[in-house]
């Protein structure tokens, strides 16, 4: 973590998870309401699957292009 | 025939077991940390199916079932905390191990602050969270041949006892890893095939036709507070929270220092992402939360009625009215809990043997032993490495000999086993709580020594020290107090711990107490600074 706050791609890469971790956490106050997505997913499970595609495309482009232990 | 086949499966075990002990080297390093050799294919299935267990296959599931979508966010946290580790963490502690030949995990953690004492404490405490996490898995295969073959659970503990002995005696860590990996395979085929085979039955419209029917008949199923009320939104971010601690799980954490190379730490986290995140663990979320309910709703699952407490509390009165039995209402609630825990804890496999063909039924079981033996090896393995190498030689007798060393991680494997299947045969929460309130809550306590001893130079013995100590303290004092004061079912939600997680207020003032006490004490020596980061810093920075 020391190697990845030193540099400015590193920085975004935690800032993404910190804003994706505060956003899962303020959703658990929408999940009352009951809603499913596109028919067969309950919103809890959505926002985690949502959150694992952006995931995936953030630690793509970092750990290829910008990893600092290669 | 179940149990003509189990008993083969269990002797074709104990054959891989015996190959793995002729081919594996006799050193202390091969048989702790597989010679430091495992490559990117095998750390990954390993880690995966390390981590994914009788938990991921009757636990989960089971607790979504009685308690609705909100612990989801267990499995979000738990990917998010795996990120940290496998990214931030990961090739820090894979180098300082790899250069200073540390064999445990402990071991490095105390070197880092320079101090026996905390070896000794996170050692203990470690080791008091793995047991019930062990436990969990022969508990889990338990109840697994209770629903599958009508034999009391406690059979079902005492052969996955005799398994993992086996395995781990004669093994090691690299035959662990393999085993692992062929386990989690059938698992995954098992829980896979399982679930497709009996939503199409059921529901030829998928799982859209599926969640209409709970929208219908328990749309509380579908949102939080859950069923039981149990989620409020404030619990389920806590859930988050405790989810995140993943990265503090030492049987996860030892695997990194298994590593080939620093390349592993680059490629973990995407497959992680990709094939646990959107794959694997959707597997028992819909099993449990959608397609298990439902089939109690369809015209032909009246075999496996949709359970809940209320409901069940109910069918006990009427039942006892029937009889002329004198029966309060509280005591039909608190045998409905006890009913309805067991019931969810083995929805998966009761489904399965209900609707499903005998041989598909048999299959399934088999997949749940292979997840439960190819976790609790790990958990074994890591637990007796931990009692060898920081309890017995770091402690005890720090010059033992390298056989001496082997032979006491091997004498260990049986006292923790046998503990182990006390607390299997104790019961005293679903399968779920076993890990999520009783075992993360350990292991977190060893979380700020980690983390701020590879991270943070400031990190000082007496900040590491006196925070995992009060913050163990409190953990121990709290569980304790609350089953002897309480009963075994508060560990659901102990009112000494705010009825929340016990992990985080004991994580809270064990954090706040490291950080504090850091900053008051002297810094770490210089030699420390430049083994545990300068040089590690160097090794990392090499290309290649």
């Amino acid at each position: 973590m020391r190697e990845v706050f030193a540099h400015g791609a590193g920085k975004a890469f935690v800032a993404f998870f910190a804003i994706a971790l505060a956003g899962l956490l303020g959703a658990a106050w929408t999940f009352e309401k009951g809603i499913v997505v596109f028919g067969w997913m309950p919103l809890p499970f959505a926002l985690g699957i949502g959150f694992v595609l952006l995931a995936l495309a953030v630690c793509g482009v970092y750990l290829f292009r910008f990893w600092p232990y290669r | 025939m179940e149990i003509a086949v189990l008993v083969i499966f269990g002797l074709a075990l104990l054959l891989l077991a015996v190959y793995g002990y002729k081919i594996s080297a006799k050193t202390a390093e091969d048989y702790m940390l597989a010679g430091r050799g495992i490559g990117i294919v095998v750390m990954f299935f390993f880690s995966l199916f390390t981590i994914s267990s009788v938990w991921t296959f009757y636990g989960y599931p089971g607790f979504l079932y009685r308690n609705g979508p909100g612990f989801v966010y267990f499995i979000w946290g738990c990917l998010i905390g795996f990120i940290a580790l496998y990214m931030f963490i990961g090739p820090r502690f894979w180098a300082v191990s790899r250069l200073n030949r540390y064999l445990s995990p402990v071991e490095a953690v105390a070197a880092r602050y320079e101090s026996k004492g905390l070896r000794l404490l996170l050692a203990l405490v470690l080791l008091g969270a793995v047991i019930p996490y062990v436990a969990d898995q022969s508990l889990g295969v338990g109840l697994g041949f209770t629903a599958l073959t009508g034999l009391p659970r406690e059979i079902g503990i005492l052969y996955t006892g005799g398994l993992l002995v086996l395995i781990v005696l004669l093994g090691g860590m690299r035959l662990t890893a393999w085993v692992n990996i062929l386990l989690g395979s059938l698992f995954t085929v098992a829980f896979l095939g399982s679930l497709l085979w009996v939503t199409f039955k059921f529901f030829p419209g998928g799982f859209v036709e599926a969640v209409d029917v709970l929208k219908e008949n328990r749309p509380d199923l579908l949102r939080t507070p859950g069923p039981e009320g149990r989620f409020t939104p404030d619990f389920t971010a806590g859930v988050l929270v405790v989810g995140l601690l993943s990265i503090t799980w030492p049987h996860v954490a030892v695997s990194t220092m298994t590593a080939q190379d620093k390349r592993i730490f680059k490629w973990m986290p995407i497959l992680g992402l990709f094939v646990a995140g959107l794959f694997f663990y959707s597997i028992p979320f819909f099993f449990g939360l959608i397609v298990a309910p439902a089939i109690g709703f369809h015209p032909d699952g009246e075999k496996t009625p949709y359970q809940s407490v209320e409901g069940r509390t109910r069918e006990i009165l009427v039942a006892a009215e029937q009889e002329g039995a004198s029966l309060t209402e509280a005591e039909a609630e608190a045998q409905a809990k006890e009913d309805v825990r067991e019931y969810a804890d083995t929805i998966v496999q009761t489904t399965v043997t209900t609707y499903l063909p005998r041989w598909f039924s048999i299959f399934v079981m088999i997949g749940v032993i292979g997840a439960a033996v190819s976790t609790a090896s790990v958990q074994l393995m890591t637990s007796s490495i931990i009692i060898a190498r920081d309890v017995v030689h770091g402690f005890f007798k720090p010059d033992a000999s390298e056989r001496f060393l082997v032979t006491s991680t091997k004498l260990s494997v049986i006292g923790v086993l046998g503990l182990s299947i006390l607390i299997a045969w104790w019961y005293p929460v679903e399968l779920a709580l076993y890990l999520v309130n009783i075992a993360v809550p350990g292991f977190a306590q060893w979380g700020p020594a980690l983390i701020g001893g590879m991270l943070w130079k400031r990190g000082t013995r007496a900040g590491a020290l006196v925070g995992a100590g009060v913050g163990s303290a409190y953990l121990i004092i709290g569980v304790v107090l609350s089953v002897l004061l309480f009963g075994a079912g508060e560990l659901e939600a102990p009112r000494i711990f705010f009825g929340k997680n016990p992990a985080l207020p004991t994580l809270a003032v064990n954090l706040i107490l490291y950080v504090v006490v850091s900053l008051v004490t002297r810094p770490p020596a210089e030699p420390v600074k430049r083994r545990f980061f300068d040089e590690v810093e160097a090794f990392l920075s090499k290309k290649g």
